[in-house]
């Protein structure tokens, strides 16, 4: 069955919560935003606001308002420009329940999108109806079809979901879990049970991101990684077998786990590249994405995504670096990165190699003829269970911090290290820049499908 | 659609070369021409066209080679540099591609699509000695 889904970027949220509901009168913002379509959702992401000034309601009451059409029109052309949808927000300042929409918003609301639908067809437009008790919206799609959104979601430093009345969040009653719910509570449980998650790569550190997961009682896994089971990967990837070598995807190991500890949890393998566009549209609608893999152009092209269609992102890695005369470790640093809203991406972070990225997307032909600028490629880094699982667990930890709504939320500019040879792990902050040509304001950010998926 | 950085960074090419013009091509990566870049003397032209190519992940992915109109020559009758490959299509046109990489670090909070241009204009100067 489709789903409708609305998202929010925290910081766009709070100004639009803080406006629409500042006074007794009902308040009106317009939100522009991009959809993000896929076989079974329809996600509509907010990328800009703007309130409706007072000066610009025609009326406006405790219950009523009515919007000044030359406002409307104006920023219609500016959306026309843009690509963008419309959804007109107002508030219900009286409402203390989750808000529903009256019959003088469905009139107002029809004549608005017979107009959007001149204006700016074939897109996707909506209305949102905040109160002090809660929020719901409702599309209008391009067949000029109304339906409810099942599901608002706020993302930045934790993830909020904002249920309508229509849809519940899934019973967990199983035993299994009994223990971790004295920490999150059964809330917590079926916040985890109704969450899928994307993990991009199976190796060292994501099989064991995996096993947590399942044993968490995650809902779903998109398992992304296009190897088989190699012999030398027997030292670190959870699960693997020595009857799997050369002959089992890694992805198939995870799925496996999954079927031996809680086979009520979803894994979906994709044995795939995720640059592959193919393999990204699947992506679109999941919860959060864990980034496990060590190529810097899988790295680029995932941070770029999560951006765009504002999907909180938890990279992952560890590098060690030994002294080739003496064979000590000179250091072994794990680090994790939290990519959502508001903060820093891996871009401008400074953590993806643009030479590194250039010589993993060189085809094959380019490869061979010149050998020796690619060798470093084929060289295998140093890589131990115990290092990755420790740098896993924190990756994990974090990804339950952001979801569940009793844990302490991240920081935007949160980064994670865990330095092996002093032994420590401490936490550091990055710096976002506001121009990143990635996750500044001109940038990729809540774009949808109105950009090309990266590459 | 391109991100509002990309359109930006193209509107000051296009300020600093009126005729550059862009064409979106198939992965997301933006292919710019300039059809009059000011060549120095020593070439058998004054002007030439010349593309670049904007990757679909810049500025993450680093601007990389330029491409030139075939025609363009020394007129000592010297080899230009740097020459890999006849026949490349960008923006629908033939183009010689110029293997030249700007070495240095790359700072994907510095960099800028006009700076690059601005490279590529020392490495005309350079191979006639007029840098």
């Amino acid at each position: 069955m489709k789903r409708y889904r609305l998202t929010v970027p925290e910081m766009v949220y709070a100004d639009v919560r803080q406006h629409l509901l500042h006074g007794r009168n009902e308040e009106v913002a317009v939100l522009f935003a991009n959809a993000a379509t896929s076989d079974d959702v329809t996600n509509v992401i907010v990328r800009r606001w703007e309130p409706v000034p007072s000066a610009m309601l025609l009326r406006q009451a405790p219950d009523i308002f009515s919007v000044d059409s030359a406002f409307i029109v104006r920023h219609a052309k500016q959306a026309a420009t843009r690509g963008e949808s419309i959804v007109l927000a107002h508030s219900h300042p009286m409402d203390h329940e989750i808000p529903r929409f009256s019959s003088a918003d469905d009139c107002g609301e029809a004549d608005l999108y017979a107009f959007l639908q001149v204006r700016l067809s074939n897109r996707v437009h909506g209305a949102l109806v905040m109160s002090p008790g809660g929020v719901a919206a409702r599309f209008n799609l391009v067949d000029g079809a109304q339906v409810a959104v099942d599901e608002i979601r706020v993302v930045g430093r934790r993830v909020q979901r904002h249920r309508t009345c229509s849809t519940t969040i899934p019973h967990d009653e199983d035993q299994a879990h009994a223990r971790q719910c004295l920490i999150w509570g059964s809330h917590g449980q079926r916040v985890l049970r109704d969450t899928t998650v994307a993990l991009i790569g199976a190796g060292g550190t994501g099989s064991v991101v995996a096993q947590q997961l399942i044993h968490l009682g995650i809902g779903g896994l998109l398992v992304v990684d296009n190897q088989l089971v190699e012999e030398s990967n027997l030292s670190r990837i959870v699960g693997a077998r020595r009857d799997d070598i050369d002959s089992t995807p890694k992805v198939d190991v995870v799925g496996r786990i999954a079927t031996a500890v809680d086979p009520s949890v979803n894994v979906w393998p994709i044995k795939g590249d995720v640059t592959d566009s193919n393999v990204l549209e699947k992506l679109k609608g999941v919860d959060v994405i864990f980034l496990c893999t060590d190529s810097h152009h899988s790295r680029a092209v995932v941070n770029a995504f999560a951006v765009q269609y504002v999907i909180p992102l938890i990279d992952l890695g560890f590098l060690i670096d030994i002294d080739e005369q003496t064979s000590q470790v000179i250091a072994a640093v794990g680090e994790v990165r939290v990519v959502v809203p508001g903060g820093y991406c891996l871009s401008c972070a400074g953590v993806l190699d643009a030479d590194r990225i250039k010589a993993e997307k060189a085809s094959s032909e380019e490869r061979a003829a010149h050998p020796g600028y690619y060798r470093a490629l084929d060289i295998p880094d140093p890589s131990v269970i115990t290092l990755n699982s420790t740098i896993a667990s924190l990756a994990v930890t974090i990804g339950c911090d952001m979801l569940i709504p009793t844990m302490r939320p991240v920081h935007p500019l949160d980064s994670y290290r865990y330095n092996a040879v002093k032994g420590i792990v401490a936490h550091h902050q990055k710096t976002h820049n506001p121009l990143c040509g990635i996750c500044g304001t001109e940038g990729r950010v809540a774009m949808g499908d109105l950009l090309p998926l990266p590459q | 659609m391109r991100t509002d950085r990309i359109n930006r960074e193209i509107a000051a090419v296009t300020d600093k070369y009126p005729d550059a013009n862009a064409v979106d091509e198939p992965g997301g990566s933006v292919g710019l021409v300039i059809p009059k870049f000011p060549l120095p003397a020593g070439f058998t032209s004054e002007m030439a066209r010349i593309a670049v190519r904007i990757p679909a992940l810049y500025p993450t992915e680093k601007l990389d080679l330029f491409w030139l109109d075939p025609a363009v020559a020394c007129r000592d009758g010297a080899q230009l540099p740097n020459v890999m490959t006849h026949g490349v299509t960008i923006a629908g046109e033939q183009w010689t591609q110029i293997s030249w990489h700007d070495n240095g670090p790359h700072d994907p909070n510095r960099v800028s699509v006009l700076g690059f241009v601005h490279s590529i204009k020392q490495w005309f100067a350079g191979q006639v000695g007029s840098a």
